[in-house]
Order: C-alpha cells, then structure tokens, then sequence
C-alpha cells in the first residue's frame, strides 16, 4: 500500500536507517553486534524520535484549538456559578436579539414565502403624480399578460361568503384567483394540485374546484387527506376541494382559493399582481407599459384618467407597512443594547474571574505560554461562553417567540409570514445571524479581559493584593453597563408613558362590557329594501331579549371607535370650501348614542319610529358644527349626500323616496374615528334605514362578562335566520388591536428587556464589589485588625463601584438626552421626559445599592484572624 | 533567562539542518539514511550529524511543503521514502543560501580582517 502520510511506515523508517547504518558499520569492518549498538548510538532512541517527529504534525490548529476548549471545559466546570451566569446573561441577550431578528426577517427582508419573491410586482398607476389603484378588465388582463415584460399576470379579488353544509353557517374569506394566479407566485400544493389554466379560461365561468388553505383544512377537515374530493359549500354553491396548500401560504386572511371568472364583461375589473420577466426592472416595466396604458386611457376614460403612468411596485414594497418599520428598528436597537449590556456583563464576570486566575496566567507565562498563546485560550473561553448562549437563546427564542408573535399588531404587519415564524420560528438566516451574534459578543466581552490579563508581570501578580489594574477594568465596565442600562430603561419609560397617555386618552365613549356582533349577508339574500329592513329590525328585538343584555343598537360600519364610518361626499350650501376632505359617515340606528354612552351636546337623536323609520335627519360631532358653524348652532342646518339617492354599488339599498338632503338635529360628543393618535375628523351620523347595506354590526351593552355571551348571541342569530353567519367581538379587543396593538407591543417589549438589564445590571453590580471583596480580603483584615470600624470597611468596599454607578448614571442621563432628537424621529415616546429620567436613575439605584449590599455585608464580617492565615 | 537563549540556539541550529537537507536534495531524491551520510561525506566528516533530529527536520520542511516524498526503491532493492525538493524548496534553498554566505562571509571578514 502506497504511504499517503509521511508519518505512515515512520518505524519501519527509522528501523530502516538503523540497518543501513548497521551495514555501513559492517562494511567498515565491525562485528555486527557491535556494529548495531553504534548505529543505535548514532541514532537515538528510535521510540523518541518518532514521537518527535509525530509532534511536528501533532500541533496542528485543531488539535490546539480542541485542546484550548478542553481547558476552558475544565475551568468552566471548576466554577459552574460564573459559567452559568455568563452563559445566561448572553442566552437573554442573544435570544432577544435573535427573536427580534426573525420577526424583522419575516416582516421585512422576507415577508412573503413565494418564490423569487422580488419579481412578483403589484400594478398600480399613476394619476397627475398620485399613485392609484389599478383595476383592468379581462381583456386588459390578457393584453397585459401579452406584453412583453411578465412572465406571467394574474387578477385577484377578495370576498366574504358564506360557508354551508358543515353545521352552523358560517362567513369565510375568499380569495379569487385568475386560474394561474398560484403557478405565477410559485405555490406548490401540499396534497391534490393547484388550479391550471383549465379551471378557468378568460370569458368562460370557471370550474366549480377550490383550493384549501392549511389553516381552513386543519380547521374544518381535521387535516384527513380526504378532504381531497369532498364538496364544500360556498354561499350554498357546490365546489369541489383539489388540492391543500403548505402551511405558510394565506396563512392568515382568506382561507379558501377559487378561480376567478374572468368574464369578458367590461363591467367587471379586477387588481392585478404579475411576475416581471428576469432581468427586467420595476422602472423597465413602467417605461414598456406605457403605451399600452395610453390604450387603455383611450378605451376606457372612465376607468383610466388622461396622461396616465403605469405604476409597478414589488410586493413586498408596497406591503411594508410604511409606520411599523421605524418601530421594529427601534425595537431592534433596543435588542442589540441589551446584548451589548450582556456583553458587557459577561466582561466584567470574566475579568473577575481573571483576577483570581491571575496566578495560573503568571505560571503559564513563565512555562513559555506566549502572549498569543494565552490571548487564544482566554479567547477561546469566551467564544465558548458565547455559543453555549447562543445554543440556549436560540433554543428560549424557538419557545418564546410564538409569545412574541401574538403581541404583534396583526394590521401593521405583513401576517402571513408571521405564521410561519410562530411555526418554524428558527430559520437559516436566524441561526447566521445568531452565530454571528456569538462571534460579535465573544469578541466583544473577550477583549478587555483578554488584553489586560495576557501580560502578566510576574513581579506584580506574586502579590496578594493584585488587581488594581483589573479593578480599573472593571469598574470601566461597570460604568459603560450602567451607561447603556440607563438608556434602555429611559427608552421604556418613555414607551410606557405614552402607552398610559393613551390608555388616559379621552375615548368619548365607555367601551367596558360592549360587545359587537359583526352580520354579513350571505350573497344574494334580502335583495328588497323592506325584507332586508325587517330582518335587521327582528335581529335587533331577538338580541335585546337575550339575557343581560342592557341595550341593543345597530351600526352598518364597525360602530367601535376609532374605527367608525366611512368618508364620503357631503355637500353643505355656503359652508363647502375646495379643501375640505370629506366627512366621515356612519349609518346607525337611534339608540347608537345611549348603548356607546355617546353624550348628546346639543339638539335631539331621532326616535326609531320617526317618519316611518326613515327620517331624513342627522347628527354631527362637535367638531363637524365647529369645522362648518363656527359662529352659530349647526341645528336646523341642511345637507346633501347623492349617495343616498342612487348608491355607490348594488349591495346597498337605499329606502325609497330619498332626496338625499338631510337636516341636522343633534349634536354629539367628539370619539376618535381616525385612529387613536390622530384628533377627531368631521363626522356625521344619518338612519341606517337610509341605506342598508349588506353587513351590519349589532353593538350590545351587556351588564357583565360580555365575551360569555357570544354562544347565546349567534343562539339569538339563528332563530331568526338559520342561514346568517355572525362573528361575535369585544369592544375592548378591538380597541387593543387596533389603536395600541403597536405602542402595546413596543412597551411590552422594552419592558421585558428593560427588566433583563436591570438583572443583568444587578449581577454585574454584584460580582464586582463581591469580587473587589474578595481581592482585598486580606487588606480588609489587616485594616479591621487595626481597629477600622465596619463602616469604614463596608465604605472602602462600595466606594468604587458607588463612584462607577454614578459616573455610568450620568452618562447613560447623557446618552438619552443626546439621542432623543435620533430616537425621537423613530416615534413612540421622549427620552426627555425628566419624570421618565429621574424614576430611572430612582429605579437603578435602589437596585444597585441592594445587589452591593450582599458583599458588602460580607466585607464588614470577615474575621481579621482568617483573613491574616490566608496565604 | 536562559529559556530564551537556548531557543535561539536551537533555532539556528534547526535552520542549518533544514538548509544542510535542502542542499543535499538538490542532487536529487535521497532516503533518510542517504541525506545523513551525504552531509557527513560532503563536509568531510566535519558536520556529524545528529541523526535523531534528521526525522523531526524532515518532516517539518514536508509540513512546510519545501520537500515532497514517494516510495521508491532503494540500490539494494529496499523499499523506503525517497524525499524530494519542491518548487517551493528551491526557492527556500536559494533564499537561505544567500542569507548563509552572506552571514558566513560577514563573519570570515571579521575573524580574519584583510590588513591595510
């Protein structure tokens, strides 16, 4: 066998040379006894030349490396406390870093689980400078599919409709795909297939198949691959199930797919998606879009305005929620201070620890360990520590982040890969970054110690009382932990201010113990106006005689503020002026007012019986009479919508005989209606027998526990049509997630984090003065012996870590006033604010007194005997 | 103290040996047995040398990649390793060879000053 290794055949080698050396001693003339003992001579110890010469292989990097860990194994093990607290301190901050990471990865370098992601544009236009929605129609569709830039395009739509045949009806969400909407985005199936061409030629109605999300498949098929051929029924249409989609595709919003019917019907328009050809560039496409879109503006004028532009925006852009990015990155900042705070800590542990190995150093040093050497071993201590707090943040991020996950605000969020997150929370380029993070924290925590404790002076470390230097060190550190803590807690303080400013926020109205019962008529039921009036009449006398509930009222738009109404076009004679924005309408019944506990300013409510039902009345908010009469009562004034002569669209139903001009009656208490952040905008509030429409929220004012009563609520639905689908939720939770989910999720964040620093803080306090105690153990006796009284001694213990407190107080005060004007552009709250400020340095400082206090205490009782028999 | 001066004694002593098998294996392959006998012969039984540190050099100009090996026959048909002189080795050789004359000359100067 040939030798691949020099070191292979390496005795036979050596015993080689020993019997050419013995023939050449024969030649010369020697007995061969004798012959082979100076050959032997001349040699050497055959053994010791092979293992010398197998060390000149034997040091490689690995082996020294291996042999490093396997000495930093043993120190860890002789001190189990200091490794674990370390290992701890960077699982906190690597496992919020890293959770923070993934919800950033998934909300925006990744947001969406298609192929090749960044080719998939939405289309869009551009009218005089303003971006619009695009809408085209099926022939629009196929001349756009016919150009030259996509490689495919699709139309989409989304509905609600009503689910039968599987026990309670039920309203589901639809979305419409034209027939290779799904192999355009790259969506495998996970069982059956999913729609092709076939299901769904342009001009001809399309199959009767449905694609099933895995949430709905999970939810109503118990996850059985029978579900595979099953019929299901959609607003009482039999559909046939084809296929089942992976677990991250629509994994929140619409549950089923269903073709498109992409009829010929130039009524009829769609928004489209599409899948720019490689190579082709956003702007490239608008360019070659162009002139088809002047065809377009020539076709159809009253779908495209003159001059229009094509707009093509990836999707991923245009679903970025704009607001929510500055509030992750902060978040993220936040995430990286705390490593830097465990970073930090882990620092001061290991220069401690340092301290009292200083000895070790010194006798390596004096064996001939190199500088380097030693660097390498400390450094490898310390990457050590890091990715055994890696491997655990990871492991807490993988159970906590789903936690995380259900904080976020579900409407700012891109939520389908959210979902996924919760579900495969540890990803590829989470573990990177993660072990990225590791590196960063071992070099980072690993430097100072590494520096001042790879140059040990034999002639210092000999003494007992060493550690001066390191003590520098570590009250350095000391102070630049605080400094950071500091900022971190001010940031959450301030978070938290705002979140209480906004709980305080005068809502207007009491929104404890109000449900909402959300009724979307199924498609093509109570077409008539007097059927669909009466249905939502006898819903509402069936809901006020369930038990416990105090008062029932109707309202067509989500009636919870801040969401309430919709904009739309009002004329009021001699007070219009060009700029005004439209104000924002609600259609509600009478009592609308009491059951929110609206109160009236001035003028009346009209009466449910009023006028046969519809009086051409209204009532506005306080700052609608305002905006409009600024100097006189608003009562008595009239108003015209043209809405409420011939609606908008065919799933409203105006009341017969309505000239669309309304005279106001009442006013009434100002809600925010724009969002909780923004004030109250112009709003009027007219019958909503005027025009029903075909959803309506039925809000009930209950005397207790509303959430309970959901069961007895769709009870109450179903007497009166066992068809009707009803969605049951509280006002509160509607406030929650619509108004404070983002500053609720922001605080709840920081405020674990600042909790973590705060320990992190406390440990580091901890171990420095209980470390400076033990460093001086002997002085303290020498100086108790004396005759020092305890306080003295406790003073001289505390003294220096007290001075770094401060000092890193009054730099992280520092810190967080500089930084306001940065942190302040990123929103949510002001570093300023010096109530913030002063319950920080408050908070901190009681903290670090009680963690000095410990060895402190233990620095007052040493017993100078003991003290004068240690070496 | 004396740590680091016997190092640097053992250093100088190792590069000489390095050099010393370099400059033998620019004659062509040799076998362990065959080098040592080379440079005793070509330094007139000046240079003995010790032969237990041969292996260790050898080895250390393989990792370092200066010399190759292969298995080869030996004249009286043995087999052993036959070490072998790379580009890089040549290159070392060159090097160091300079380096030495330089050195050897600078001392033969001072040990015996040409008179003015």
């Amino acid at each position: 066998m040939r030798p691949t290794h020099p070191l292979d055949n390496l005795a036979q080698d050596i015993q080689d040379h020993i019997d050419r050396e013995t023939e050449d001693n024969i030649a010369k003339g020697m007995a061969p006894g004798e012959a082979r003992r100076r050959a032997l001579i001349t040699l050497g110890n055959p053994a010791l030349i092979a293992e010398d010469t197998r060390a000149v292989w034997a040091r490689g990097w690995l082996e020294r490396t291996a042999e490093d860990v396997r000495y930093a194994l043993r120190q860890f093990k002789r001190s189990p406390m200091f490794a674990a607290t370390a290992v701890v301190s960077l699982a906190v901050g690597i496992a919020a870093a890293t959770g923070v990471f993934s919800i950033v990865n998934a909300a925006l370098l990744n947001p969406f689980p298609f192929a090749d992601i960044n080719r998939i544009v939405t289309l869009g236009m551009i009218d005089k400078g303003k971006p619009r929605g695009l809408l085209v129609t099926a022939l629009q569709l196929v001349a756009l599919e016919h150009s030259d830039v996509f490689d495919g395009t699709f139309a989409l739509d989304t509905w609600v409709t009503t689910l039968t045949g599987q026990g309670l009806p039920e309203a589901v969400g639809i979305q419409y795909f034209s027939a290779n909407g799904l192999n355009v985005l790259g969506v495998p199936p996970l069982l059956g297939r999913v729609f092709h061409e076939a299901d769904g030629l342009a001009g001809e109605p399309p199959q009767p198949v449905v694609v099933l999300t895995y949430r709905f498949w999970q939810s109503h098929f118990g996850g059985r691959p029978e579900a595979l051929g099953q019929t299901i029924f959609l607003n009482r249409e039999p559909y046939t199930v084809i296929g089942v989609l992976p677990r991250q595709y629509f994994s929140a919003g619409p549950e089923i797919l269903v073709p498109l019917d992409l009829t010929f019907d130039t009524n009829a328009a769609w928004g489209v998606q599409a899948r720019l050809k490689r190579g082709v560039t956003a702007r490239m496409a608008e360019q070659r879009l162009q002139p088809l879109f002047d065809q377009f503006a020539k076709e159809a004028p009253q779908r495209f305005p003159k001059e229009v532009r094509p707009l093509v925006r990836s999707l991923v852009q245009t679903r970025w929620a704009a607001d929510f990015v500055p509030t992750l990155l902060l978040i993220f900042a936040a995430s990286m201070l705390l490593l830097l705070i465990a970073c930090a800590n882990v620092s001061i542990l290991l220069v401690a620890r340092g301290t009292s190995r200083v000895h070790e150093f010194a006798v390596r040093a004096a064996l001939g360990a190199s500088r380097g050497r030693l660097m390498r071993q400390l450094f490898v201590e310390s990457l050590l520590l890091a990715f055994s707090g890696a491997a655990l943040g990871v492991t807490a991020g993988y159970w906590g982040l789903p936690a995380i996950v259900r904080l976020l605000p579900r409407n700012l969020v891109p939520v389908e890969n959210l979902i996924a997150i919760a579900a495969v929370p540890v990803s590829v380029p989470v573990l990177l970054f993660s072990a990225g993070l590791a590196m960063a924290s071992a070099l980072i925590s690993g430097l100072s110690p590494a520096l001042s404790f790879s140059r040990p002076r034999l002639t210092t470390t000999v003494r007992t009382t060493a550690g001066v230097e390191s003590r520098r060190a570590h009250h350095l550190l000391l102070a630049a932990q605080i400094a950071v803590t500091v900022l971190l807690l001010a940031g959450t303080g301030a978070a938290v201010r705002v979140l209480a400013g906004l709980y305080r926020t005068s809502l207007g109205y009491d929104p404890h113990d109000v449900i909402v019962a959300t009724i979307n008529l199924p498609d093509n039921t109570y077409m008539e106006w007097a059927g669909r009036a009466t249905f939502y009449e006898r819903l509402r006398d069936r809901m006020a005689e369930v038990p416990q509930v105090e008062s029932v009222a109707l309202a067509t738009y989500s009636g919870i503020p801040p969401q309430s109404g919709q904009r739309s076009a009002v004329e009021v004679p001699g007070r219009d002026t060009p700029g005004d924005e439209a104000p924002i309408v609600q259609r509600i019944s009478a009592d609308y007012f009491s059951t929110m506990k609206i109160p009236l300013i001035r003028g009346r409510v009209w009466s449910n019986s009023e006028s046969g039902g519809t009086p051409h009345v209204a009532v506005v908010n306080q700052t609608m009479a305002h905006a409009r009469w600024p100097d006189e009562s608003a009562i008595g004034r009239r108003l015209r919508m043209p809405d409420y002569v011939k609606p908008p669209n065919p799933f409203r139903l105006a009341a017969p005989g309505s000239d669309g001009w309304f005279e106001i009656v009442g006013v009434v208490g100002d809600t925010p209606n724009v969002g909780l952040h923004e004030p109250p905008a112009p709003s009027i509030y007219v019958p909503y027998t005027l025009m029903l429409s075909d959803s309506l929220n039925v809000i009930l004012r209950t005397s207790h526990d509303s959430l309970a009563m959901s069961r007895s609520i769709r009870e109450a639905v179903r007497t009166v049509d066992p068809n009707q689908p009803v969605s049951v939720y509280t006002a509160e939770g509607a406030l929650a997630s619509a108004g404070w989910a983002r500053e609720r999720f922001v605080t709840l964040l920081l405020l674990g984090f600042a909790v973590f620093a705060l320990m992190l803080a406390v440990v580091g306090l901890y171990s420095v003065v209980s470390y400076a105690v033990s460093c001086r153990f002997k002085e303290f006796g020498i100086r108790m012996a004396l005759g020092a009284g305890r306080g003295r001694i406790v003073n001289a213990a505390v003294q220096p870590a007290v001075l770094a407190i401060v000092a890193g107080l009054f730099a992280g005060l520092a810190l967080s006033v500089g930084l306001n004007t940065v942190v302040a552009r990123w929103s949510i709250g002001n570093l300023n604010d010096p109530v913030v400020l002063v319950a920080v340095s408050l908070v901190l400082f009681v903290a670090a007194m009680m963690s000095a206090a410990i060895p402190a205490n233990r620095a007052a009782s040493i017993q100078p005997v003991d003290a004068l028999r240690t070496d | 103290m004396s740590t680091k001066l016997d190092r640097e004694r053992t250093a100088l002593l190792q590069g000489t040996l390095d050099l010393l098998i370099l400059r033998t294996l620019r004659q062509g392959p040799a076998h362990g047995h065959a080098i040592a006998k080379a440079i005793e012969a070509r330094s007139h039984d000046v240079l003995q040398v010790e032969q237990g540190s041969l292996y260790p050099a050898i080895h250390r100009l393989i990792k370092g990649g200066w010399i190759t090996f292969e298995d080869g026959t030996s004249e009286n048909n043995r087999r052993a390793k036959f070490y072998r002189l790379t580009a890089k080795g040549v290159k070392r050789l060159t090097r160091d060879m300079t380096r030495w004359e330089r050195f050897a000359g600078a001392v033969a100067c001072i040990l015996r000053p040409t008179t003015e």
